[in-house]
C-alpha cells in the first residue's frame, strides 16, 4: 500500500543522492502539499479496506480471536514467531480492527482516522529523516573510506619519491631514463629518445608509442589471461602465478634497488650478503601475503611492493611513461565500463559464483581496488552461511530502516544499507529482489499490524500500551544490532582478508600485468616521473593525484558500482605536471632568486651576488 | 651544518602545518578532505597566475633582466614582481570564494558527516581546515625549492638583510603565511556568508600587503626592509587573529 509506495520513493532516492536530498531538505518541513497528498490518500485506502464488508462475528467469536491473537502477539514481541504465526497473527488482526471500526460510531470513526493520520505523518517524517541519516552515513562511511585509503597512497608515494630521490641526489647518470628500444632491441635510439624529450623528434615519439604500447598490450592480454583463469577456476594456478610474482617482484626489483643504492653510496656489501637478505625478504613477503601475518605488515610489503614496482617503472623516458600513463586510464576505462570489459566481466563472475571469492583471485587491477569490495564480500559470505538466516535478516533490516532511532544509525546501519544497495546493484538480481518483495509486504504488515494494535489498545490503555510496542520495538532493534554486530564482527574478521584482497589486487596487477600495476603502482609512477623533475611538480602532481582518487570514490559513493581509478588522477596528473613544470617552476625560480653557483664553483667569483640581483623570497 | 640547518628550517616552515595536520586534521575524515580539496584550489589559482607570468613574459621578456644592473632594470623587475603579487593576490581570494562556494553546495553533507552535525563550531572547523589546505600548499609550492637548495653546500645570504642566511628568512615568511591562510580563510568563509564588505576587503588588501610585504626582502636600497616587512606580517597576522576570534567567541557565547 502506501508503504509500498514510500518504500519505492526510498529506493528511487537512493539511486540519486542529490534527488535525495533535495527532496527531503523540502518535505520535512511541515505539511507541504506533496506529504499532504500522500497523507489523505493514505487515510482513503484505509478507510476503504476497513469500511469493506466483512462477515459478521459474534462477541463470543470476537474475544476468542483476540485472546489467540494476544498469544500470538507476545510470541512475536519474544521473535518466537513462525511464518504461518504470522500470517494468522496479520489476518486476526486485521479481523479485530475491522470489527471494531464497523462497531464505532461516525464521529470516533473520524476520529479514528484523524489519529490514523497523525501517526502516518509522523511517521513518513521520521522514513524521511532516516532516508537522509542514511545518505549521510552513506557519504560518512565513503569518506572513511577515502582517510583510510589515502594514508596508504601517500605513503606509496612518498617511499617512491625517496627511491627517486635516493637514486637521483649523487649520480643522476645512473639510473636517467635510457629508453631501451624493446621493438628494435638495441639502444642507440632509446637513448637519443631519452636525452632529448624535449626535441620533438618524430622517430623517438614513434619509438615510445610503441614501446608504450607494448606494455599496454601485456597488461590486456595477461588480465584476460586472468579472466580465463578465473572463468574456468584454474584457482591453483592463478595462486601459484601470483605467489611467482610477488616473489619475483620483491626479489629482483628490490635487489636492483638496493645494488644501486650500495653502488651510489659505496656501501661495503658483498652479493652473497645482498642475495640471503633478499631471498628472505621475498619469502617472508610470499607468506604474509598470502598466508597470514600481521595485517601491518601486510600492508607494508604491498606499499613497498608497489612502490618498487613504480621505481622500475621510472626507468622509462618521459615520452613513453606519459604515453603510458593516458593509455592506461583509457584502458582503465574500457575494461571496467564497457560491457565486456574483462575486469567487469572478473567482477561480474566473481559475484556471481559466490563459492569463488579465495581471496588471491581478486584480481582487481587498477579499478575499485579502492572500492574495495569488502561489502560484496560480506555478501557473499552470509549468503553461504544461511539463506534462510539472510532472508529474515533481510526482513529485519527492512522493518529497521523504517523504525531504527537516531542513537542506532550508526556506521553499522550504514553499512547494511550499503550491503543492501550493493546488492540490489549486483547481478543477481532476480533472486535479490524476489525476497525483498516478499519482506516488504510483510514487513508493511507488520506495520499496519503494530499501528493497529496500538489503536485497539488505546481503548483500554493508552499510553503504556504505546510504551510497550515502542519497547517492542526496541528489543527487536537490538536483536537486529546484535545481528548487525556479528556481521560487522565478520567484515572485521574479513578486514583481514581484506588487505590480503588488497594484496592480491596488487599481485594481481603485478601478475596480471607482468610489469606489475595497478592504481598505486600508477599513481606512483606518476609522481616518481615528477619528482625527477622538481620538487614543486611534485607536490603539484600529488595533490591532484588526491584529489582525483578522492573524486573518484565520491563518484563510486553516488554510483555505487566499480569505477576506474586511474582516468580522473592521470588526467590531472598530467595536466598539473605539463602546466606546473613549463610555468610554475620558472616563476618561483623568479620570485626566490637564488643565484646559480654551481658552474663556477671552482673561482668562486659568482658567489658574491650584487644585491641588485640578490636574494629574495617573495611569497605570492 | 648544512643538515641541521635543513633540518632547523624545515621545522619553522611546516612545524606548526605539521603539528595542526597530526593533532587535528587526521583525525577527522572529512576535514582530511577538505584539506586536500582546497589545496586542489590554491593549486589551481597558482597554476593560473602562472600563466598569467607565461603570457607577461612573453610580451616584456623578463628574463633579459636577470643579469642586468642598471637602475632601470631594478625598477622595472620590482614592478613586475608587484603586478605578479597583485595578480596572483586576486586570483587566490577568486579561488578562495569559488571553495567557498563549493563548500556551500556540500555542507549538509560535511556538517552530517561530523561528529556533533548540529554543532555551529563546524563552519569553524570547515573553514579552519580549508584554510590549513590552501596554507600548506602554498607554503609547499613556495618554499620547497628553496628549502631543498639549503642542503647544498653554501650559505646564500638574503638581499635585505645580509647577516642572515636567506632560507631562514624565507621559512619565517613561509610560517607566517601558512597561519595568516588559516585566518583568512576563516574570516573570509564568515565574511562570504553574512555578505561583510569590509571584512572581505580586509582579507584581500591584508594579503595584497602581505604579499608586497615581501618584495622589501628583496634589496639593500631600503634600510631595514626586512624587520620591516616581519612587523607588517606579524601585525597583520595579529589583527587579522584578533578579528577570527572575536568572531569565534561571540559564536561562542550566542
Amino acid at each position: 500500500m502506501n508503504n509500498n509506495e514510500n518504500r519505492n520513493n526510498n529506493n528511487n532516492n537512493n539511486n540519486n543522492i542529490y534527488s535525495n536530498q533535495n527532496e527531503a531538505s523540502t518535505s520535512t518541513s511541515e505539511e507541504d502539499p506533496k506529504l499532504k497528498q500522500e497523507l489523505d490518500e493514505y487515510i482513503r485506502n484505509q478507510k476503504e479496506l476497513l469500511s469493506s464488508p466483512m462477515d459478521d462475528i459474534s462477541q463470543e467469536e470476537y474475544s476468542k480471536i483476540l485472546k489467540e491473537y494476544r498469544a500470538l502477539f507476545n510470541l512475536y514481541r519474544q521473535k518466537q514467531i513462525t511464518p504461518e504465526q504470522k500470517i494468522t497473527l496479520n489476518e486476526h488482526h486485521q479481523i479485530l480492527v475491522k470489527y471494531q471500526y464497523q462497531h464505532l460510531n461516525p464521529e470516533q470513526q473520524q476520529n479514528y482516522l484523524l489519529q490514523q493520520r497523525e501517526q502516518a505523518k509522523i511517521r513518513k517524517i521520521k522514513e524521511q529523516q532516516q532516508k537522509k541519516k542514511d545518505m549521510y552515513d552513506n557519504l560518512r562511511y565513503y569518506a572513511k573510506e577515502i582517510s583510510s585509503i589515502i594514508r596508504p597512497v601517500i605513503l606509496c608515494i612518498c617511499l617512491s619519491i625517496l627511491w627517486v630521490k635516493l637514486t637521483r641526489q649523487v649520480d643522476t647518470s645512473l639510473i636517467t631514463s635510457t629508453d631501451i628500444d624493446i621493438i628494435g632491441g638495441s639502444n642507440s635510439s632509446g637513448n637519443q629518445d631519452g636525452d632529448e624529450a624535449e626535441g620533438f623528434n618524430f622517430k623517438g615519439l614513434l619509438n615510445s608509442f610503441l614501446n608504450a604500447g607494448l606494455i599496454i598490450g601485456n597488461i590486456v592480454i595477461a588480465t584476460f589471461v586472468i579472466l580465463l583463469l578465473f572463468k574456468f577456476n584454474c584457482s591453483k594456478v592463478l595462486y601459484g602465478l601470483f605467489m611467482f610474482t610477488v616473489f619475483m617482484l620483491i626479489g629482483i626489483f628490490g635487489y636492483n634497488l638496493l645494488s644501486t643504492l650500495i653502488y651510489i653510496y659505496n656501501i661495503p656489501m658483498d652479493w652473497i650478503t645482498l642475495i640471503i637478505f633478499m631471498f628472505n625478504l621475498s619469502i617472508v613477503g610470499v607468506i604474509v601475503i598470502f598466508w597470514k601475518g600481521p595485517s601491518k605488515i601486510q600492508q607494508g610489503y604491498l606499499i613497498l611492493m608497489s612502490s618498487l614496482m613504480a621505481f622500475s617503472l621510472t626507468g622509462l623516458a618521459d615520452w613513453t611513461t606519459w604515453i603510458l600513463l593516458a593509455l592506461l586510464a583509457c584502458w582503465d576505462l574500457i575494461a571496467v565500463l564497457c560491457p565486456f570489459g574483462p575486469l567487469k566481466m572478473l567482477v561480474e563472475h566473481s559475484d556471481n559464483n559466490k563459492q569463488m571469492i579465495p581471496q588471491a583471485l581478486i584480481y582487481s587491477t587498477m579499478i575499485w581496488m579502492m572500492a574495495k569490495d569488502v561489502r560484496i564480500n560480506i555478501d557473499g559470505n552470509s549468503k553461504n552461511k544461511d539463506d534462510g538466516e539472510i532472508y529474515e535478516l533481510n526482513e529485519l533490516k527492512q522493518v529497521s530502516s523504517i523504525q531504527i532511532d537516531e542513537s542506532e544509525a550508526s556506521s553499522q546501519g550504514s553499512t547494511q544499507e550499503l550491503i543492501d544497495s550493493n546488492q540490489r546493484n549486483s547481478y543477481k538480481e532476480d533472486y535479490k529482489i524476489n525476497i525483498k518483495d516478499n519482506t516488504i509486504r510483510e514487513v508493511n504488515e507488520d506495520d499496519q499490524q503494530e499501528e493497529k494494535i496500538s489503536y485497539n489498545k488505546q481503548k483500554a490503555k493508552q499510553d503504556d500500551d504505546d510504551d510497550d510496542i515502542d519497547n517492542d520495538d526496541t528489543s527487536e532493534k537490538q536483536s537486529l544490532t546484535n545481528r548487525k554486530n556479528s556481521i560487522k564482527h565478520n567484515s572485521e574478521q574479513q578486514d583481514g582478508i581484506r588487505e590480503e584482497e588488497e594484496s592480491n589486487k596488487d599481485e594481481g596487477e603485478d601478475e596480471g600485468l607482468k610489469l606489475g600495476l595497478g592504481d598505486f603502482v600508477f599513481y606512483s609512477v606518476l609522481i616518481a616521473r615528477a619528482a625527477m623533475h622538481d620538487w614543486i611538480t611534485t607536490f603539484a602532481c600529488a595533490i591532484a593525484v588526491l584529489f582525483g582518487l578522492t573524486v573518484t570514490i565520491f563518484l563510486l559513493s553516488i554510483y555505487q558500482k566499480a569505477l576506474p581509478a586511474l582516468p580522473i588522477s592521470i588526467v590531472f596528473g598530467i595536466i598539473f605536471y605539463v602546466i606546473s613544470s613549463f610555468m610554475l617552476g620558472s616563476l618561483m625560480e623568479y620570485l626566490t632568486r637564488i643565484p646559480v653557483v654551481e658552474n663556477n664553483m671552482k673561482n668562486y667569483s659568482d658567489l658574491k651576488l650584487d644585491y641588485n640581483n640578490g636574494c629574495s623570497f617573495v611569497y605570492l | 651544518m648544512g643538515f641541521v640547518s635543513y633540518l632547523a628550517y624545515l621545522l619553522i616552515a611546516y612545524g606548526p602545518s605539521i603539528t595542526i595536520f597530526i593533532l587535528y586534521i587526521s583525525r577527522s575524515a572529512q576535514l582530511v578532505i577538505l584539506v586536500v580539496s582546497s589545496a586542489f584550489f590554491w593549486l589551481i589559482s597558482i597554476l593560473i597566475s602562472s600563466i598569467y607570468w607565461f603570457i607577461a613574459n612573453l610580451v616584456f621578456k623578463y628574463e633579459k633582466l636577470e643579469n642586468a644592473n642598471s637602475d632601470k632594470d631594478y625598477y622595472k623587475r620590482i614592478i613586475y614582481l608587484m603586478l605578479i603579487s597583485v595578480l596572483s593576490v586576486f586570483t587566490q581570494e577568486l579561488f578562495r570564494w569559488l571553495f567557498w562556494k563549493l563548500l556551500n553546495k556540500a555542507e549538509a553533507g560535511l556538517n552530517a558527516m561530523s561528529e556533533k552535525p548540529k554543532s555551529p563550531l563546524n563552519k569553524y572547523h570547515f573553514s579552519f581546515a580549508s584554510g590549513l589546505g590552501f596554507g600548506v600548499m602554498s607554503g609547499l609550492v613556495s618554499y620547497s625549492t628553496v628549502l631543498a637548495d639549503s642542503l647544498k653546500p653554501g650559505t646564500i645570504l638574503c638581499g635585505a638583510c645580509p647577516t642572515m642566511p636567506m632560507p631562514f628568512i624565507a621559512a619565517l615568511i613561509t610560517s607566517i603565511f601558512v597561519l595568516l591562510h588559516i585566518v583568512w580563510s576563516i574570516i573570509a568563509f564568515n565574511a562570504f556568508e553574512k555578505k561583510e564588505k569590509l571584512l572581505i576587503a580586509w582579507v584581500f588588501i591584508g594579503h595584497l600587503m602581505a604579499s608586497l610585504a615581501t618584495i622589501l626582502t628583496y634589496t639593500d636600497r631600503m634600510k631595514f626592509g626586512c624587520p620591516i616587512c616581519f612587523v607588517i606580517l606579524v601585525s597583520i597576522l595579529g589583527y587579522t587573529t584578533y578579528i577570527a576570534f572575536k568572531r569565534f567567541t561571540k559564536i561562542k557565547m550566542a
